[in-house]
């Protein structure tokens, strides 16, 4: 492994030269994201449009960016199928096309519809409409499938948790004309089977619908309203469809009032779905996502298979659900804790003694582990087959955790996998891999599957005064924790979370308040979840571009 | 006597063919093609082959003696799959991306967009790294001018965005390939053993439903924003083309065979990555055979294909190296043996999948003499040139497009831009299109005389 130790004093003078844009070597690039220059951005702030509008306009009452129409993922899909129709083979998981991404989180949220999909949605939807009439009527009507109010009953009852609102009147008629139809030309329950299939293909069902609000134009800004600030709600908290009481309290106008709200997403942040929600934004932020797929040197790692890859994954997703939802759900824990959640073959990677059972709470040596950033997901995913990358480990903590955008390589260049200390020289790349690659080379320490070698050397991040320069992970994690960039980078990234989207000059406002309730809290994970609901972003909306 | 409903709406099970767990399936060589409408004046069938990275430097796939115009006595040793078919390939080399090269939008492998596209690409978000292709691509702009649906596959397809497709109806609207051979089947098939009252039955339920959805679709449009209203006006003319397709009633004559069940074969791993392209070549030809459509484009898994780590040893090749990684490799050190026979191997067995193609499309008969092969228009291509650059591009035709073509040739096009190349395939598809692309970017036909 290469020795930089004698090179830090030409990193630093380099850093000199440098800070002023990630391309001053190269001229004429004008590829996107080349105008946020990372070494600008000051902290507390993140990679948000910038168009010059004076923060004072927070006065002036709500403000919002404007959200694309979205279509389910793929992931919420199958948490709605699951609560609305007690499936559990996760059709979308198995059988439909990848999610889009938009802000760094599956969102479905730039390219309509295409063929495939709506095949996809076709069978999945006479697949389990068939099953769901044959095995879970029963849950829902007590009354004969041939009666037509019965039908009616449960168009009204079903349609309400399906559509996250309940039908009109005319939508209900046109339901049961359907099922009468149906039950006439051959019988009731294939009626029935109708209405369910046709309510999963349906946009009210597919997408996350929110409506202008009569006689209002794209421009205004508009309150969400109560049924859909309910379903945003749910899948931001639960990832999944509103259950009846979140439909209720919409009903009563419990969410009209900020402290209604708030009751409701407490509420919802005790019960279990909470859990589906904090796995999806941590696979996703942490890019955890293929790690089954990763090739490492089977001769250096003899130890990696799929099972390796689950075990991994599991900790990780455990690790963040036992410290926000059993915890003290505070990001200083996530970054710092001397302790994770494994299962025995992880534990010995570890070095340490395994779990109580098949899986659970083991303590790490303090020297060598605190937090996220030194759990073997990371480490392996942010790692080549044969070699750590400082590239990847440098990027994640540059971009998911200080927020500061990374444009790509300059058209030409060919990204070699690998790492190369040339790159820090040559000024066509210097400008960025300063940026990058000296806090990469400050995990050294841990090999291409995240154990402990030892091997590590000081690294920096520049350009950051209040992390710096650190000599072991262990001591980054903990300044990254107590840093206010990272806090607010964090905020940020449940904003991005919640909204499907990076956060425009119109959120600022939204944004700024968020991050201070997350500050207030001692950055605690369930605050923030609870402010982002809070937010004006969350409860208010516009199609206004800004 | 079996009934096609392109729609998948089920996932019936079928009789499992002869030899299904096997490499081949014996029907294809006895299944004599339809020539459907008698085209006469185009190639019977355009099928699309993506192999996915770059190609080695020229030096190791030149054909000896290369010139414009000479030619094939022989072909490269990683192209000895294709000897059989020497005499019915058309090399052509020496184009350029040229709207790629004019793109602004950074990245190595963004030439997936612009393969059948030939227009710079539509970025998602000002600080988003991902982009969508900016127009319609060629496969998808000849089918519809033949008035049919293509066939878009893939294998081992992981990711949503601009480096994971090729094939659009639109600017930010691209086509999701399907990518397990057993739903492509059953999405083509499925229907074909019910009896006909239960198929008119089913038929008539599905039509309800999409009605059904169509009204829900018209109810709430006008209470969307201009953005989201353009979303829905798409899906409800999905839905409609899905009526219609239904109400069709299209017949087809043939006998499909199905490729081994999903339930029992994994054709999203890596591990069975061959088998899984040879099944979809299957599936695609059977439909193809059976007159369901003239168009089809076959992507073998990303640009990069670092989602493919060729631990094949049955087919030759046994590296614990993801094939991104193997051209990268080569690339930093262009001279060392061993890398150099690493790479060598694996575009030995990207040519060996496109020769399965070819041996799949000489075996069917079209009833004249003629083969499947020879009245097709196939083409194959990568997305990148050597060294992730977008200049002396290889590409390859196979077949002679219904005897348009003069094959068993190497032709060189001295820095054309591709799009070219996109208005020959439309033209040898019948097509009297005289640019493809941008217009910037296309100065006509290749000349491929």
């Amino acid at each position: 492994m290469a020795r930089v130790r004698a090179k830090q004093t030409l990193v630093v003078s380099l850093l000199g030269l440098v800070l002023g844009g990630c391309y001053s070597g190269v001229d004429g690039f004008d590829g996107p994201g080349a105008g946020g220059d990372p070494a600008r951005v000051p902290p507390g702030d993140d990679a948000g449009q910038d168009d010059g509008n004076p923060e004072a306009s927070c006065e002036e009452g709500p403000a919002v960016g404007a959200s694309p129409l979205r279509r389910l993922t793929r992931f919420e899909y199958d948490n709605a199928v699951r609560d609305l129709l007690g499936d559990t083979t996760r059709p979308g998981e198995q059988l439909f096309s990848p999610d889009e991404h938009l802000g760094g989180f599956a969102a479905n949220a730039v390219a309509p519809i295409s063929k495939t999909q709506l095949d996809e949605y076709a069978s999945a939807a006479e697949d389990l409409a068939t099953t769901f009439v044959q095995s879970q009527l029963d849950q829902w009507i007590d009354c004969p499938v041939t009666d037509t109010a019965c039908a009616a009953g449960f168009v009204d009852a079903f349609g309400r948790r399906a559509f996250r609102r309940p039908l009109e009147t005319d939508e209900v008629d046109d339901y049961v004309a359907l099922y009468e139809d149906a039950n006439q030309a051959w019988d009731g329950e294939t009626g029935l089977r109708l209405v369910v299939e046709s309510m999963l293909m349906s946009p009210n069902f597919l997408y996350h619908l929110e409506l202008m609000p009569e006689g209002t134009a794209e421009t205004d800004v508009t309150p969400v309203s109560p049924y859909e600030l309910a379903a945003r709600t749910s899948f931001f908290v639960w990832a999944s469809v509103p259950d009846d009481a979140l439909l209720d309290a919409a009903a009563a106008g419990e969410l009209d009032t900020p402290e209604g709200l708030e009751t409701q997403v407490r509420r919802m942040l005790e019960d279990d779905r909470a859990a589906d929600t904090l796995a999806s934004f941590t696979g996703q932020w942490m890019h955890l996502e293929g790690i089954e797929d990763k090739v490492k040197d089977a001769t250096l790692f003899p130890q990696w298979d799929l099972s390796m890859a689950e075990s991994m994954q599991r900790e990780t997703t455990a690790f963040v659900d036992e410290v926000v939802r059993n915890g003290d759900a505070t990001l200083g824990t996530l970054l710092t804790a001397r302790w994770t959640m494994a299962d025995a073959p992880l534990a010995a990677l570890y070095g340490v003694a395994g779990p109580d059972g098949e899986f659970g709470r083991v303590d790490l040596p303090p020297q060598e582990r605190a937090g996220l950033l030194t759990q073997a997901s990371f480490l392996t995913t942010n790692a080549h087959a044969a070699e750590v990358s400082w590239v990847y480990r440098g990027k994640f903590v540059r971009e998911n955790l200080l927020c500061q955008h990374l444009p790509a390589p300059p058209i030409g260049v060919e990204v070699n996998e690998a790492n190369d200390l040339g790159r820090l020289e040559d000024p066509e790349c210097s400008g960025c891999h300063l940026m990058m690659d000296p806090i990469g080379w400050g995990f050294d320490d841990y090999d291409p599957l995240g154990i402990f070698v030892g091997e590590g050397q000081p690294g920096e991040v520049a350009g950051a005064p209040e992390v710096g320069e650190f000599d072991g992970v262990v001591q980054l994690a903990e300044s990254l924790a107590a840093s206010q960039t990272v806090q607010d980078c964090v905020a940020t990234q449940w904003f991005r979370y919640a909204a499907r989207r990076e956060e425009q000059s119109a959120d600022t406002c939204a944004l700024d308040d968020i991050k201070a309730t997350f500050a207030e809290s001692g950055q605690d994970i369930r605050e923030l979840i609870v402010a982002v609901v809070l937010s004006d972003a969350f409860r208010y909306r516009t199609a206004q571009q800004s | 006597m079996a009934r096609s409903r392109f729609a998948n709406f089920s996932r019936r099970r079928f009789l499992m063919g002869a030899g299904a767990c096997g490499m081949g399936l014996p029907f294809l060589s006895s299944l004599v093609a339809r020539a459907g409408s008698d085209p006469v004046d185009r190639a019977r069938r355009l099928i699309i082959f993506c192999s996915p990275n770059e190609p080695i430097n020229p030096d190791f796939w030149l054909p000896p003696g290369a010139s414009h115009g000479s030619v094939l006595t022989g072909l490269a040793p990683e192209m000895a799959s294709l000897e059989p078919y020497r005499d019915k390939l058309l090399m052509l080399g020496n184009m350029d991306m040229a709207s790629r090269i004019a793109d602004p939008h950074p990245g190595g492998h963004i030439g997936m967009g612009h393969l059948l596209v030939g227009r710079r690409v539509t970025e998602i978000g000002p600080n988003e790294p991902e982009h969508w292709a900016s127009g319609m691509s060629v496969d998808q702009h000849i089918a519809a001018a033949l008035d049919m649906d293509p066939l878009t596959v893939g294998i081992r397809v992981s990711g949503a965005n601009g480096n994971s497709r090729i094939s659009y109806v639109g600017d930010s609207q691209p086509v999701d390939p399907v990518t397990n051979p057993s739903v492509l089947f059953d999405n083509l098939f499925a229907d074909a053993t019910l009896p006909a009252e239960e198929l008119a039955a089913l038929k008539a339920q599905r039509l309800s439903v999409l009605d059904r959805v169509t009204g829900d679709l018209e109810r709430i449009k006008s209470r969307l924003p201009a953005e989201g209203r353009n979303k829905l006006e798409i899906h409800t003319d999905m839905v409609r083309d899905l009526e219609l397709k239904i109400e069709s009633d299209q017949v087809i004559d043939c006998d499909p065979t199905a490729p081994p069940s999903a339930d029992t074969f994994d054709y999203g791993s890596n591990a069975n990555f061959p088998t899984a392209v040879r099944r979809q070549i299957d599936v695609t030809l059977q439909a193809m055979g059976c007159g369901i459509s003239d168009v089809a484009t076959i992507q073998l898994s990303n640009s990069g294909a670092s989602n493919l780590t060729p631990l094949w040893p049955t087919e030759g090749i046994d590296l614990n190296l993801n094939y991104h990684d193997i051209v990268h490799d080569h690339n930093e050190d262009p001279n060392n043996a061993t890398i150099i026979d690493r790479r060598l191997q694996a575009e030995t067995f990207f040519y060996s999948m496109f020769a399965y193609l070819l041996e799949q499309l000489d075996t069917i008969e079209e009833g004249d003499g003629t083969t499947m092969l020879d009245n097709s228009l196939v083409v194959w291509m990568k997305p990148i040139a050597q060294r992730h650059n977008f200049n002396e591009f290889l590409f390859m035709l196979a077949g002679s497009a219904n005897g348009q073509l003069s094959t068993g040739r190497y032709l060189s096009f001295d820095g054309q831009p591709h799009n070219n190349l996109l208005v020959n395939l439309c033209n040898l598809m019948g097509l009297p299109d005289t640019s493809y692309g941008e217009a910037q970017f296309c100065t006509g036909p290749l000349d491929l005389g």
